[in-house]
């Protein structure tokens, strides 16, 4: 199984198709099977139906989504975790280290 | 062994009665030396006991055991093998709950051929949301502690007597001695793309001495040995890296080292198919990437070569440029 990459919103548009994707962002709408998921100013469209029986979509709440990036730079969302209570810059702090230390990963 | 030899064995490397936070990709980097079985080796350090965090992604179950595949998005997965003896609190309906939740396991990491596998002792729920982002600090700290303490001091002071073959030449040396900055984690920091200047500004400030050079003097007609902390030598070193292949140069003064990662998508579709020449490799690399021009042949079969013993099936290489597929693993 392929690992995800830890990504922010803005990021995605530089995966390729297929990548397996990981980021955090705020549930904006959501309207048949479809989750629109902001973060600044990035909204990413997130296919949930292959996970809807096992989640719960609240407007305004943060969460992990882990899913493959489609050619039309939405998501094929695998997960769909709540982040609520996170500290959300120290989050963002630690995705910067972590992308900085696999960046050159030999 | 008696208390006092296990007691100076234990100071002498403290890795090896800790539970050692990692990443799963560095699990993948460990290394295990021939006769020594249950210890292995990270950074030349020997460890036993590991601890990894990440998102269980998928549990399949088997007879006598249950295997969780945990995901950490560090670049790999791995299969985390849970014994029915192990102390881990789970009855059979709660195995299918595990999936998308944040575990903390501790155990060992077993190598089978070229396969690898964790054998769990424990797993803990991360419940709190912080919990994950902590773990991730606690790891990248212990990572960087691990190399500032062990293995950056091993470029610290180099001179051509200590750290240095006798049969290489000085410039050589110097290359070498680059090629390894270049590869420190803490090098990341600063950028893809990096100049002569701005890689000796990275040295300057770690205080590591490159490898000295003899200069002959037009003046006195003497040869002189001279550090080699100035750009120009250092814009020397960087070219030669690139003729080799290591390094290639993006746009004007910047290089960038070559790493399995740029090769690895345009090696993908060759992978499926029964052989293929290193050439039409390098010409799908040329395509994809024209900075890419100058690597070599020779280093790009390196590369290839790497890639591939991970991979499932077996490659041999004929002729040092055309690998045939063979079976399995």
């Amino acid at each position: 199984m392929d690992s995800a990459k830890l990504i922010f919103a803005e990021q995605l548009a530089g995966c390729s198709t297929g990548d397996k994707v990981r980021f955090l962002a705020c549930v904006e709408e959501y309207k048949d099977g479809i989750v629109v998921v902001r973060d600044g100013g990035h909204r990413i469209k997130c296919d949930v139906s292959a996970v809807l029986p096992q989640i719960r979509v609240y407007r305004h709440e943060w969460v992990h989504c882990v899913g493959r990036k489609r050619a039309d730079d939405s998501v094929d969302v695998l997960l769909f975790q709540s982040a609520v209570g996170m500290d959300l810059a120290r989050y963002r702090e630690m995705v910067v280290r972590r992308q900085a230390q696999d960046a050159f990963r030999p | 062994m008696n208390t006092s030899a296990v007691n100076a064995l234990v100071k002498a490397c403290p890795t090896l009665t800790k539970w050692i936070p990692i990443f799963i990709s560095d699990l993948y980097t460990l290394v295990r030396k021939p006769g020594v079985e249950e210890v292995l080796f990270w950074y030349r350090l020997p460890v036993i006991w590991l601890r990894i965090v990440g998102i269980v992604m998928s549990v399949d179950e088997y007879e006598g055991r249950t295997n969780v595949t945990v995901d950490d998005a560090s670049g790999r997965t791995i299969v985390c093998c849970i014994d029915q003896t192990t102390n881990i609190p789970w009855t059979r309906e709660d195995r299918s709950s595990w999936i998308g939740k944040a575990f903390r396991i501790d155990g060992r990491l077993q190598c089978i051929g070229l396969n690898r596998r964790f054998l769990a002792n424990k797993a803990v729920e991360l419940e709190h949301p912080d919990a994950e982002w902590r773990a991730w600090q606690t790891r990248v700290r212990y990572k960087k502690k691990i190399l500032d303490r062990y293995v950056l001091p091993m470029f610290q002071s180099l001179s051509t007597s200590t750290h240095t073959k006798a049969d290489r030449t000085p410039f050589e040396n110097l290359c070498r001695c680059l090629l390894h900055i270049l590869r420190l984690p803490e090098y990341a920091d600063l950028s893809a793309a990096f100049t002569a200047a701005r890689l000796l500004e990275f040295i300057e400030a770690k205080n590591i001495q490159l490898p000295q050079l003899p200069v002959f003097n037009v003046d006195t007609g003497m040869t002189e040995w001279k550090g080699s902390n100035n750009t120009l030598v250092i814009s020397y070193a960087l070219d030669a890296l690139v003729r080799r292949g290591r390094l290639v140069i993006i746009h004007s003064l910047a290089y960038t080292l070559v790493t399995p990662a740029h090769i690895r998508p345009i090696l993908t579709p060759f992978r499926h198919l029964p052989s293929f020449d290193v050439r039409d490799v390098m010409e799908a690399l040329i395509d994809k990437r024209p900075s890419f021009r100058t690597i070599t042949k020779s280093a790009l079969v390196k590369l290839i070569q790497a890639i591939l013993q991970g991979d499932t099936y077996s490659w041999q290489l004929i002729d040092k440029t055309r690998w045939v597929r063979r079976e399995s693993r």
